[in-house]
């Protein structure tokens, strides 16, 4: 029974260390871990003050670009709001997207982000396209679609049907490469509806 | 709730974390109190300067003695919250289910205490445990003077909710107590605007230990300005709960998941953002249950929403996990709903989907949104071959030439699939600008658009028999009689916590999934009066994605037990075992007849074996599995299986071993099996009757 339990208990300790092993940039995330468990309360807090306090050098904390870089407050593509696991054991598993999105994003008492905008106008818009940039890029393809009836509801757009059409016939000119960011998409499509007088996009002006 | 719920208790009690949380909360309550005192006689002394100056005087005597009287901290004030405060003790308020609902106490072993770990979100400093205490609190801090701190919310801001019950219950004379003003509440609910709220399930996501279970989120629909407005889901606001995962390592991410090691808070997501994420990159349905809500009770879990946005919780995966959490707020939007008796352990969004879907009425309608890839396979399916053939073309060269003949209709129709498969099979490519596959899309996009024709809609019916309401229950229990060549006739028991087996019938599930969640089997031979475990295992998964020319993911299945060994090797011994492995897997007739051949690796050890890897008790066996699933009827599914394993260098050189299962459901939730197992020691034939609760 003994030798059962040691046993048992060199295969735990050997499968945590194996696992260790395959575990990259785990210092940082572990500074993070015993810092967080050391001060619940001022976590709280910090959340609630998160409107006043985040600044444009903020990082949200475990969002990663795919390029590495850390996300801040200034893009809402959804590129670079997708947690990149970097641990080789970890890309078993894909990204955790049940997670929270950023709480200091997305908090509930920390107010609006760019990225959380549904109000209407021309910054809303612009995060809605950033976001959704190659869903939208598909109806927009298509001539309609939810993205386009949304794009328009945030426009103030009077006819969802005549902005499909008059982005589609523009499609190059709003969409001209792939490569460009998805903020540039976003104000490409928004200058795009601002322009054409006939889509009424009030909300826009 | 039962043993684990009860356990749990116990374990955060002496947790040195929720210990320093206590003693936090303590310190802050303290200090908070102390500086407010200190902050009203400054401005009582300020008062009484203007008016001498005489400026002010008229003003100053008319308004002073209001102003005093509403003054929080002021005597009247303070006489009538204490007058509020005996009531409460009378009518014994903080025994109320509801004050429970608002402040998630739960009763264990260790007595009482709420689901909340940190964060703003008690006024006593131990409220975690003392609700009555917890309920005075409440009602001095709605009329206290506050946090001096500008970031931290006024308790009558931060507990909206709290405060309607409780004014509900004791009637607030606001002609004497003071209100405060709460922007950013109020900026909080004109942001999200509800006039309904739906329940969102998001389905099985096996690629994600998270969402192996599936996700569940709630959603507060928008107001319309009129009628006939359409509903813009996509830019309604969802309220997600989850981990906050600071671990890439997989083992610290399964250790601390189980055992409330990471913390939980609630977001506000845009839909949109939900939408992207489940349909397109993880390819994962969403069913949408709007509930049957009176304004009010919309307004109240809105209220309750925002408190729990000072919260922290331990997430606990199997327990107090993100569907959990949703209903505890439908609970406070209403005492006529109830939902958290109808849990057991462990809990799983597809539960806490039932327990909606129990309560009579609540649910009022039922919205699909498939994902990219079940769009795809749809417009896949008005294709014909050729022009399927074309649509892979399309996908690998953009440019590829269309037949001339083709008609406009048919090239747009043939476009459009193709944008839908780069679209699910490229998601993650897609993410980054600079991507070959964005590249591609690019290029197919702009053909399309300079087709100039506007697509259809497309319109999917709503499977029901993908709705997950509409499967069986998560635990399955088979008792029955059998027969085994070498032991004799035998009672046989088994039992399967949760989910949902490929030899199970299929509705409500993923037929191409298989999550086995602490199964166990046992049986008693006759003859040889002895009851023997058979099989006990942590988890065993089996992943299924059919192969064709369109996507070429691999299958794959896990398993973590211990079982019984029939062969030379280590005859009728139990033994730990680890397998793992991938392959291919294939399907036809919509997945009625679907087969896999998978590469199996197999660990066994920490058993008397014999024969084993040098002198070790452990056996290493590689060798291909392969299996094969019938399924004629939703109601009567067969299953094959067999296994051939290599064991180099140990004894015996090879083994096998083999199965085949036919169940049938005669009646929802009950079904009579059938299971006939070979292995080189013997046969053995069992036939059950199947519930599963």
């Amino acid at each position: 029974m003994r030798t059962l339990h040691v046993r048992w208990s060199v295969l735990i300790c050997g499968l945590l260390l194996a696992s260790s092993g395959f575990a990259q940039d785990e210092e940082s995330k572990e500074g993070e871990t015993a810092e967080e468990a050391a001060e619940p309360a001022a976590e709280g807090e910090a959340a609630a003050e998160g409107e006043a306090k985040v600044s444009d050098d903020e990082l949200v904390k475990g969002m990663k670009t795919n390029t590495g870089r850390g996300y801040g407050p200034a893009g809402c593509g959804l590129g670079s709001l997708i947690f990149e696991p970097n641990s080789g054991f970890t890309q078993i598993f894909a990204a955790t997207t049940n997670g929270t999105f950023g709480s200091q994003t997305f908090g509930i008492s920390s107010g609006t982000s760019n990225c959380a905008d549904t109000g209407g106008g021309s910054a809303s818009a612009k995060s809605f396209v950033e976001t959704n940039r190659t869903a939208l890029a598909k109806d927009v393809a298509r001539g309609q679609g939810e993205t386009i009836e949304s794009l328009s509801r945030l426009g103030g757009c009077a006819d969802a049907r005549a902005v499909g059409a008059s982005l589609q016939r523009n499609f190059d000119k709003v969409f001209p490469s792939a490569a460009m960011s998805d903020s540039e998409v976003g104000s490409s499509v928004v200058d795009a509806l601002r322009s054409d007088a006939t889509l009424a996009c009030n909300s826009l002006i | 709730m039962q043993l684990g719920a009860q356990l749990r208790a116990a374990a955060r009690f002496v947790s040195p974390l929720s210990f320093l949380c206590r003693r936090a909360l303590a310190l802050t309550g303290i200090a908070a109190r102390g500086i407010a005192a200190r902050g009203i006689a400054t401005q009582v002394t300020a008062a009484k300067l203007a008016a001498a100056l005489g400026l002010h005087i008229a003003a100053a005597v008319l308004a002073a003695p209001d102003a005093l009287a509403a003054e929080p901290g002021s005597p009247a004030v303070t006489a009538e919250v204490e007058r509020l405060v005996s009531r409460a003790r009378e009518k014994r308020l903080a025994e109320r289910p509801m004050w429970w609902r608002l402040l998630h106490y739960r009763s264990g072993l260790f007595g009482v205490a709420s689901e909340v770990d940190a964060g703003h979100f008690f006024n006593a400093p131990d409220g975690k445990a003392e609700p009555e205490a917890e309920l005075e609190a409440t009602l001095r801090g709605f009329f206290s003077p506050g946090p001096s701190d500008d970031g931290i919310q006024h308790p009558f801001c931060r507990f909206p909710a709290r405060l309607a019950w409780l004014n509900a219950e004791l009637g607030f004379d606001f002609g004497v107590l003071p209100r405060q003003p709460c922007p950013r509440f109020e900026e909080f609910k004109a942001r999200v605007d509800p006039e309904s709220i739906s329940l969102i399930f998001s389905s099985y996501f096996l690629n994600n230990p998270a969402s192996a279970f599936g996700h569940t989120l709630l959603r507060l629909n928008k107001k319309r300005a009129s009628d006939d407005e359409s509903r813009q889901a996509l830019l309604d606001h969802g309220i997600n709960f989850g981990a906050n995962v600071d671990t890439g390592n997989a083992v610290l991410y399964a250790l601390k998941g189980l055992a409330g090691m990471f913390a939980g808070e609630f977001t506000n997501v845009p839909y949109y953002f939900k939408v992207r994420e489940y349909n397109d990159f993880e390819s994962r349905d969403l069913w949408e249950f709007e509930l049957e809500l009176s304004p009010r009770e919309v307004d109240m879990a809105v209220a309750h929403i925002w408190e729990l946005g000072s919260a922290l919780f331990a997430y606990y995966y199997l327990s107090e996990n993100c569907s959990y959490q949703m209903l505890g707020i439908l609970e406070v939007a209403s005492p006529r709903i109830d939902l958290m008796t109808k849990l057991g352990w462990p809990v799983l969004p597809v539960d806490t989907l039932r327990a909606v879907a129990d309560n009579r009425g609540l649910i009022r309608t039922i919205t699909y949104r498939p994902s990219t890839r079940v769009q795809f396979r749809h417009r896949l399916a008005d294709l014909d071959a050729n022009e399927a053939e074309l649509v892979f073309r399309l996908g690998e060269d953009p440019d590829a030439l269309l037949p001339r003949g083709a008609s406009v209709e048919r090239q747009m129709a043939m476009l459009d699939t193709a944008l839908d498969l780069v679209a699910f099979r490229s998601a993650k490519e897609l993410l980054d600008p600079a991507s070959e596959a964005s590249e591609r899309s690019q290029r197919l996009l702009s053909r399309r658009a300079r087709l100039g024709v506007i697509s259809p809609r497309l319109e999917i019916p709503i499977p029901a028999l993908e709705n997950p309401l509409s499967g069986h229950e998560r635990a399955r229990l088979d008792l029955g009689e059998g027969y085994s060549t070498r032991s004799g006739f035998f009672h046989a028991l088994d039992l399967r916590l949760a989910l949902h087996d490929w030899s199970d019938p299929s509705a409500g599930y993923p037929e191409t999934l298989s999550i086995s969640f602490l199964p166990i089997r046992l049986r008693h031979y006759i003859e040889r009066q002895r009851l023997q475990l058979e099989q006990v295992s942590l988890i065993a998964i089996t992943s299924l994605v059919p192969m064709d020319v369109f996507d070429q993911s691999i299958s794959w299945h896990a398993h973590v037990g211990a079982e019984r060994i029939r062969d030379d090797g280590c005859d009728d011994c139990f033994a730990g075992v680890i397998e793992a492995g991938g392959g291919v897997a294939g399907g036809v007739l919509d997945n009625g007849l679907l087969a896999y051949l998978n590469f199996n690796t197999a660990l066994v050890g920490l058993g008397p074996i014999e024969g084993g890897l040098g002198d070790l008790p452990l056996r290493i066996g590689i060798g291909p599995r392969a299996g094969l699933r019938l399924r004629p009827a939703p109601t009567l599914v067969g299953t094959l299986r067999g296994d051939l394993q290599y064991l180099p260098a140990q004894t015996p050189t090879f083994t096998w071993a083999a199965s085949a299962t036919l169940r049938w459901m005669y009646r929802h939730d009950f079904a009579l099996s059938l299971e006939a197992q070979a292995h080189p020691s013997g046969e053995s034939l069992q036939a059950a009757s199947t519930v599963y609760f």
